[in-house]
């Protein structure tokens, strides 16, 4: 189910809200919970059915591995037991994302390099699956390191199935989420939090449905329907189209999902922190997608950079992270090497950092830009012959001649879709993002200033404007992840 | 502050949304208000931005009943089909169900309304071929099934389309304000270009009630070339052949891809029970699959759609004439990748009922399927082949085989 659709805002949601605080005005404690893992349960398997019953499989799967993980003492009589456990149970995690989501790209290459005509599957990827069988293994990490004790089923269910996070994130670790559901004083409505979620789901809906859909639309069908190498004005202007739509579809969910969270008084994690304004690889990094760098920063750059510190740790260990991100985001070449690309680029940046080189900050901003359009069409295209192709318009100069003799012209960008595009570059690069907005909006709170309600106002507004073109929501872009 | 804060949220958003249905309500950008209340019946239905699926259940339901005993059902490849033409053969008094975007849930849906609610005794179902590869959800609201198909009020809609997307709702009402009338086709200018008896023609026109949308567009076609300047040929090059990606393109992934139909299954039930539904209920079916040119081949030819068309003929018996010839081949007979002119339909139609001159079309059973089948297959691999040597399938072109874009007169002379 999308977050910005009405049957979500208008039926589901209430529901859930309400029901939770009415629990929670009864003192029924883990009626509370229990409503909540329910309702997350259902929000997943009104997303899609069919793999409902492989997702309650897996969550319980992994709680048992846990349990047994936790309950084993750590020492070093049970060391060997508690290793295979948590083997078996990251091995058991990994082959069904392997199933799912990487059968047919071994096949190819199974058919490429042996010459074989084995039939591709075209197995239908079960949604959130990346993101919450990463959660289940760190669980199980952190389970066999002794970091869940305490953890009842509850508690448990409630970190993997919270509907705000469930789908597409932000990763948050149990450590941060469990501590919050068992907080007493979070078992009542607080308007304050009700507020400032108003605020970030209207700023996350206008953003999905007003900026990201329309860009969306009209990029990927450029990218779909590649033949030969596009015009110049057409490369750079849906590459970067399909740049800034991706940023807005995936902060838009981040900021509804942070918002849902605060009417539960849970507080999610940023997600983005304006990563269009970085000046090198490496901040850009800290800025997108924070949540799943910092999930993998914990659980693959730091056990490879320890292993790996007689090899320049730190970069060998950041090609090997960047390497799983590729890999987890996509099963195909392109993803791998658009993660190692990253990887260079992050490497690089901080090689010069660490000799005290930078340049000037337009002309590391520039490149930094240019270098994440590239790095976005090896993202988008379904294969490097696309990819080359675009890259080629890019740079197909003899075509500008066709513009400048009229035989070409701006009219098949449209009219709307090209300021909407101006528009939202000019939001990511000069003005704050919503997490300034909602620190703002929590100051004026505080201080019971009016500019409050100022903020408010704008947030209806924004509500409603997204309700008015509601009808024609996309999924979001990590759906497919 | 923090509660104030939520207050005038709220009353914006509630503000907001009660203003935001109101508009919707006042302008009625689908005619959803008006259809319901019997207010308006009658609309072209070729407009892509009415919800003909609508227009159709609602005209179902307020019409008395025994006024419609005849269903045209399909989808824009429909649209041709005269149901004064069906008349003319069958005596019945047809009502045209084509749709933009037909799928079998809207034939399943369509053909049990109908037999419910009048006394249908007749469906000439015409299916495109498309069903099998085009995504079953909802495109858009002109293509929004209505709720009454499925359950037994309309209220659904009723507080859906207080809600549709503002673009449409704004493009309506800064058109025409409130409740705009829907924009008429003009056909007198269509007389001039085709061979046809004048005053036959004019009654085909009038008495089909401006059903097929072809007729608008035929008119479009043809200003087209004249204020363009362009040859047939050349329309037929830009509009038909190279319509989305260019016609070498299209040959490309045709005899190198091997497309899949992921609806198969699901059409082949749907068609079963529509079936069972008819044979139950008295009601005759006939079951058609339309003309289709070279140009749109890509999409589906392939073995899995002859696998859908050999199951098909063990549910029905139907009409074929979607297979390799000259008339699918010529690109006159076409006003678009994916839609035949008039003349074809109309050809068709009379082939049916057993008024054949130019042999068109293939009455398949399950006794001749797969003959049938085998015989297309050759044809396709004698294109592919000459794709494969020349680069190419080289197409009929203005007054060569197959081209019926402009019938004689004397056809209709054969009409009985």
């Amino acid at each position: 189910m999308i977050f910005s659709t009405y049957k979500f805002i208008f039926l589901f949601f209430p529901i859930v809200f309400f029901g939770y605080f009415f629990l929670g005005r009864l003192k029924q404690w883990s009626l509370m919970k229990i409503w909540l893992v329910v309702a997350s349960l259902v929000f997943y398997a009104l997303g899609d059915i069919r793999f409902f019953p492989i997702f309650v499989m897996s969550i319980f799967g992994n709680y048992v591995f846990g349990s047994a993980l936790g309950g084993w003492p750590a020492d070093s009589e049970h060391m060997v037991q508690r290793k295979v456990l948590l083997a078996v149970g990251i091995i058991a995690n990994v082959l069904l994302l392997g199933y799912y989501k990487y059968t047919d790209f071994f096949i190819s290459n199974f058919n490429f390099i042996v010459g074989g005509d084995v039939p591709l599957r075209h197995i239908v990827l079960p949604i959130g699956i990346s993101f919450f069988t990463f959660q289940l293994i760190a669980y199980l990490v952190d389970s066999y390191k002794g970091q869940t004790k305490g953890y009842n089923i509850l508690d448990y269910l409630l970190f993997i199935t919270f509907f705000p996070q469930l789908i597409v994130g932000p990763i948050i670790p149990h450590a941060e989420s469990v501590p919050q559901f068992e907080d007493i004083n979070n078992r009542q409505i607080s308007p304050r939090n009700v507020a400032i979620g108003m605020l970030m789901f209207s700023c996350g809906c206008a953003k999905k449905i007003l900026l990201a859909d329309p860009l969306t639309a009209q990029a990927e069908g450029f990218f779909s329907t590649i033949a030969s190498t596009p015009d110049m004005v057409s490369a750079w202007y849906y590459s970067i189209e399909y740049t800034i739509s991706y940023y807005f579809d995936l902060s838009s969910y981040a900021d509804m999902a942070i918002g849902l969270g605060l009417f539960f008084n849970i507080d999610l994690p940023i997600n983005f922190d304006s990563p269009y304004k970085a000046r090198n690889f490496q901040d850009y990094w800290r800025r997108w997608h924070i949540t799943l760098s910092r999930f993998l920063g914990a659980y693959v750059f730091r056990s490879w950079y320890d292993k790996t510190r007689f090899l320049h740790g730190y970069y060998a260990a950041t090609m090997v992270t960047f390497f799983v991100s590729g890999f987890w985001h996509g099963a195909g070449w392109t993803f791998v090497v658009w993660g190692l690309v990253n990887g260079f680029f992050v490497c690089t940046a901080s090689a010069m950092a660490k000799h005290g080189k930078s340049w000037p900050y337009l002309v590391s901003f520039s490149l930094t830009t240019l270098g994440v359009v590239l790095c976005r069409i090896l993202f988008v295209a379904p294969s490097f012959t696309v990819a080359w192709t675009v890259l080629k318009g890019l740079a197909n100069i003899p075509s500008l001649s066709g513009y400048l003799s009229g035989r070409m012209g701006l009219a098949k960008f449209g009219v709307v879709q090209p300021l909407i595009l101006v528009f939202s570059i000019a939001l990511c690069w000069f003005s704050p993002n919503s997490g300034w907005m909602r620190r703002k909006f929590t100051e004026y709170l505080d201080a019971n200033d009016n500019r409050a309600l100022l903020l408010a106002l704008a947030a209806g507004v924004m509500f409603v404007v997204s309700v008015m073109f509601m009808n024609h929501v996309a999924s979001f872009l990590y759906f497919q992840f | 502050m923090a509660k104030k804060a939520i207050i005038v949220f709220l009353t914006v958003s509630l503000l907001g949304i009660a203003l935001f249905g109101l508009l919707n309500y006042l302008v009625d950008p689908y005619y959803f208000y008006r259809f319901r209340s019997g207010e308006i019946r009658e609309l072209p239905r070729q407009d892509e931005e009415i919800n003909q699926r609508m227009m159709v259940v609602y005209d179902l339901k307020n019409s008395p009943v025994g006024t419609y005993e005849g269903l045209v059902v399909g989808g824009s490849k429909s649209w041709p089909v005269s149901t004064a033409l069906l008349k003319h053969y069958t005596g019945y008094d047809f009502l045209h169900c084509g749709v933009v975007n037909g799928k079998f849930d809207w034939y399943e849906g369509v053909i049990k309304y109908a037999v419910k609610h009048q006394k249908i005794k007749y469906v000439l179902l015409h299916l495109s071929g498309c069903e099998t590869y085009i995504d079953e959800a909802t495109l858009n609201e002109a293509r929004r099934m209505p709720a009454l198909l499925s359950v037994e009020t309309d209220i659904r809609d009723v507080g859906h389309f207080l809600f549709v997307d503002l673009r449409s709702t704004l493009k309506d009402f800064h058109k025409k304000g409130f409740r705009r009338e829907a924009l008429k086709p003009q056909v007198d200018g269509l007389r001039p270009y085709l061979g046809l008896d004048a005053e036959k023609l004019d009654q085909w026109i009038v008495d089909a009630r401006l059903e097929s949308a072809s007729k608008r567009l035929l008119i479009d076609y043809y200003k087209t070339m004249i204020s363009k300047r362009l040859d047939p040929m050349l329309y037929a090059q830009k509009y038909v052949l190279d319509m989305e990606i260019p016609y070498t393109n299209k040959l490309e992934r045709l005899f190198h891809e091997n497309p899949t139909v992921p609806y198969l299954r699901q059409n082949l039930e749907a068609m079963k029970r529509i079936k069972e539904f008819c044979d139950a209920n008295n009601v005759e079916l006939k079951v058609v699959v339309g003309a289709v040119h070279m140009a749109e081949r890509y999409k589906y030819e392939g073995f899995e759609y002859w696998d859908f068309l050999l199951r098909l003929a063990d549910i029905v018996d139907y009409y074929d004439f979607s297979y390799f010839c000259d008339i699918n081949d010529n690109p006159l007979n076409f006003w678009n990748e994916r839609h035949n002119i008039d003349t074809i339909t109309w050809v068709m139609i009379c082939s049916i009922y057993g008024y054949d001159p130019y042999h068109f079309g293939r009455h398949v059973t399950k006794a001749n399927v797969a003959k049938y089948l085998m015989e297309r297959e050759q044809d396709y691999f004698v294109r592919a082949k000459e794709y494969a040597s020349t680069g190419t399938v080289k197409l009929p072109g203005m007054g060569e085989k197959g081209d019926l874009s402009r019938l004689p007169k004397t056809f209709l002379n054969g009409l009985k």
